[in-house]
């Protein structure tokens, strides 16, 4: 369970986010969205650990966020794929990365049996020892998004992770990140400027206001899945939902 | 894609002939005993090879020294250059502080500090030592100059799983500055290897490829001098030639390298 | 389009750049010609006035702005440097070793000797765990280049007397500091570098051998000029070689005062001029010794210094290397006999430091 308390959060004298709280419920798929340049990504970095709040803070399990003790993962809008790994090394890395930051010595074979089972889940198998600039942007993010996952996660933050991708593979790559929740039911936090994709993909979208953020509403899907575009429901809930952010 | 590399190759081949002709055709030309032309070269070229040189000295000889002389100045620098701009690129306040003795340090030729190191320091660390200044800054400076090239979304990839600075550097920074930093190689072996050619003509040991020019020249045997040059030349073009080759092979994950 | 031009201006550039450079070195070989300028570039060697001191004597004395010359000097590490830079157009006259310039003219340089600045002058000097010389056997022995005189009397030890050793090149004021530090094992050099081991004591050093040991009466430095200057001004080269004579007649005459001109131009103390000055023999009437040269010549092609093919005939090539005619008119101008004095007609005013003082010297003061 992942409480966000009061958070605040100021650069300089530009206040960004407003006292947010809100909470995730395990293995929940929540989505936040609002208009463009209000702090989603900020919020998401501080819920990941990156940057401190000003004022307030995120418990996890009731405890204060801590990335060393608390697994958390984030799938960056940007290609952040390291290129000097292959896609086998890429995803293996955030295991490494975490073995090393808790001092344990995990066995070699059993991280490579995550990441092998991980690939398989995420269609890219044929392609574990590609590098980076051997593949398609789309399939950069898979890999980023099944070394997320492969951590078996606490938290996972998702920042417009399709942001970069042309609309056929958004879709695509929603239904497959669907997917992968569906199988693993890990808790993920998906930030969006897409509003289809606040309602074709969460269980539940928060909006929020402009600069400075603050929690607008917080609106509950309840549309049995596989979600259809076309249900009047569907596009009910977009037009609240665009009703809450417009600010054109 | 393969019918370019010919078309280059030959391109290629046609410029060197004629460059080679046209410094003949100079040769012929000038008639002076002091421009040796491409044939005479040559010839020079064939009697060092065969019969070494007039102390005795076989080419090899000397080719192996001045390569043992570059190898340790360069891996000396590597050793010291290397960790001293990582660690000048994480904690820039370091670099800042010492930027005062080391900038002006920097651009005094080694070819100047060549007076001194004859009086205060002795036999093969004389080379090591001017080597070593010519290869070091060009290293040290691309290496601390790659540090905050660092991506910083790779950097957070990891930070979010919990990394410390250690491992961020050794796992992250390191392998993202490599790249630079064998560039700054290739440049510091190439100037090392210029200062080594100063550093032999300027006394001490009789062997060595920039020894071996100078006794030449002043018995006026120029052709024999030349054809130390050209050999010089040659020596540098296939360090460098495998230094890129080595850099071709580490950093397959590019798709693009720097020449 | 734009690639053929970009060919070519290349192609215009390249043979612009290969004009510019053969016209630039035609030009340069030409230099000015004597008699139109009073000024006269002179070379010289570091260090090395005890050899040359008709040089630094003449010109303290002022002999040789009496013939109406305003010197323009240059200094060399060692006599192929300053053959090099008098191949390239750079100096009128000069004062060089014997072997240097026997190399310079086999090598097709246009240069003339016309007068004997000094014979014999240097020495072998090692440390005192080299008892005689079969002790060099294997050693590092300093030379101050490969196609210096110096380097050729090692040869001729190596020959003569049955050793080997190792050649060991650098600048004449280094040798010592070789030699200080054990890189070396002994050295030669021109005096006073050699004896100055000697009297500063370091590492024991005392005198091995003397050229005059080891070729007696050999030529040493000489007093050359410009070949086209022989040829087509002979009245020019007259005048230096009268400046030369009367400096080496005035040195033998006074060495007490050459000894400290000489300090003072060497930068060296007088103490050590003084002590290496026996070794040193300026001959006077100062004619150039053709046998010696002869025997130099010989060994220069043996050791492949010189090539055979530059020197069909020894003897021609000498003769038209060498011409001792300017001292011996000169003398018979002047209908003096060989012991007749010269007097400077300007006096002499020491200290005058016409060069910065060089070098690190302090020699005990004995006196």
């Amino acid at each position: 369970m992942i409480q966000v308390e009061e958070v605040s959060k100021r650069f300089g004298d530009l206040l960004v986010l407003d006292r947010v709280s809100f909470s995730v419920g395990d293995g929940e798929f929540m989505c936040i969205c609002g208009p463009t340049g209000c702090g989603k990504t900020t919020l998401l970095k501080v819920m990941a650990g990156l940057i401190p709040a000003s004022m307030g803070g995120v418990l996890v399990d009731g405890q204060p966020l801590d990335p060393l003790r608390h697994d958390i993962s984030f799938v960056f809008q940007e290609p952040s794929c390291l290129p000097w790994k292959t896609v086998f090394g890429n995803v293996r890395f955030s295991l490494e990365t975490r073995a090393a930051a808790l001092g344990q010595s995990s066995s070699r074979g059993e991280m490579d049996e995550r990441v092998e089972r991980i690939l398989d889940l995420v269609g890219l198998k044929e392609f574990a020892h590609y590098y980076p600039h051997q593949i398609s942007a789309g399939m950069k993010q898979r890999v980023a998004i099944a070394r997320a996952f492969v951590t078996e996660p606490d938290l996972l933050l998702m920042d417009e992770p399709f942001g970069y991708l042309d609309v056929q593979t958004r879709y695509f790559l929603g239904k497959e990140t669907l997917r992968i929740w569906e199988k693993l039911r890990r808790t993920v936090v998906f930030v969006t400027h897409s509003i289809e994709e606040a309602v074709y993909l969460p269980e539940r979208t928060m909006v929020l206001t402009g600069l400075p953020a603050r929690v607008s509403a917080t609106i509950p899907v309840n549309l049995p899945r596989p979600r259809d575009y076309d249900d009047p429901r569907f596009m009910d809930l977009r037009r609240k939902i665009t009703d809450l952010i417009k600010w054109w | 894609m393969k019918q370019r590399r010919w078309q280059d190759s030959i391109l290629g081949l046609t410029v060197l002939v004629g460059f080679l002709a046209a410094w003949q055709l100079a040769a012929v030309v000038v008639r002076s005993p002091f421009l040796p032309g491409v044939t005479d070269t040559l010839g020079a070229f064939a009697d060092l090879a065969l019969h070494g040189d007039l102390d005795g000295y076989s080419l090899l000889t000397h080719v192996a020294v001045s390569l043992t002389r570059i190898a340790a100045g360069f891996g000396l620098a590597c050793l010291l250059g290397i960790p001293l701009g990582l660690l000048m690129g994480v904690y820039p306040s370091v670099y800042r502080n010492s930027r005062t003795v080391i900038e002006p340090m920097r651009f005094i030729p080694p070819m100047a500090w060549i007076p001194i190191v004859i009086v205060v320091i002795a036999g093969f660390s004389r080379y090591l030592f001017i080597i070593w200044l010519g290869a070091f800054f060009p290293i040290l400076i691309s290496t601390l100059a790659g540090v905050p090239r660092v991506n910083q979304v790779h950097l957070d990839v990891a930070r979010v799983h919990g990394a410390t600075r250690g491992y961020l550097i050794r796992r992250v920074v390191v392998p993202s500055v490599l790249p630079e930093i064998f560039a700054g190689m290739r440049v510091g072996l190439g100037v090392g290897w210029m200062c080594i050619v100063a550093a032999e003509m300027l006394g001490g040991e009789n062997i060595g490829l920039g020894r071996l020019i100078l006794k030449y020249a002043e018995l006026f045997k120029l052709d024999y001098s030349v054809a130390g040059m050209v050999l010089i030349g040659l020596l540098g073009l296939l360090l460098n030639e495998a230094f890129i080759q080595a850099e071709k092979w580490f950093f397959r994950w590019r798709w693009e390298v720097t020449v | 389009m734009s690639g053929k031009l970009n060919w070519m201006l290349v192609a215009a550039l390249t043979v612009a750049a290969l004009v510019a450079l053969s016209s630039s070195y035609l030009f340069h070989l030409m230099g000015p010609s004597p008699g139109e300028s009073k000024s006269l570039r002179v070379g010289h060697l570091v260090a090395d006035e005890l050899h040359q001191p008709g040089w630094c004597a003449a010109q303290e004395l002022g002999f040789i702005s009496e013939e109406g010359f305003e010197p323009v000097n240059s200094e060399y590490m060692n006599g192929p440097a300053e053959m090099e830079h008098f191949a390239a157009g750079e100096l009128d006259v000069a004062y060089v070793g014997a072997a240097p310039f026997l190399t310079a003219r086999a090598a097709g340089v246009d240069i003339v000797a016309v007068a004997s600045s000094n014979t014999e002058g240097s020495s072998i000097v090692a440390g005192q765990e080299i008892r005689g010389v079969p002790d060099l056997n294997g050693k590092r022995v300093g030379s101050p280049g490969i196609g210096t005189i110096q380097d050729y009397i090692l040869t001729r030890v190596e020959e003569t007397h049955g050793v080997s050793f190792t050649h060991f090149y650098a600048k004449i004021t280094d040798l010592i500091l070789y030699f200080e530090r054990g890189e070396i094992d002994a050295y030669i050099g021109w005096e006073p570098h050699p004896t100055r081991a000697v009297v500063e004591g370091i590492r024991g050093a005392h005198t091995l051998l003397t050229s005059h040991e080891i070729l007696p009466g050999h030529q040493c430095c000489v007093l050359a000029v410009r070949g086209d200057m022989v040829r087509n001004s002979p009245e020019v080269v007259a005048s230096i070689v009268r400046w030369h004579v009367k400096a080496q007649r005035w040195v033998l005459d006074h060495p007490d005062t050459a000894e400290e001109i000489i300090a003072n131009y060497s930068g060296l103390s007088v103490n050590l001029i003084r002590a290496a000055h026996p070794v040193v023999q300026h001959n006077y009437p100062p004619y150039l010794d053709l046998t010696s040269m002869r025997i130099m010549l010989e060994g220069l092609m043996a050791s492949g210094k010189i090539d055979p093919k530059d020197v069909p005939d020894l003897d021609s090539f000498l003769n038209q290397a060498v011409d001792n005619s300017f001292v011996t008119s000169l003398l018979q101008a002047q209908r003096l006999s060989p012991n007749a004095t010269f007097e400077p007609q300007v006096a002499a005013s020491l200290p005058r430091v016409a060069m910065a003082p060089r070098g690190v010297v302090s020699v005990p003061v004995s006196r």
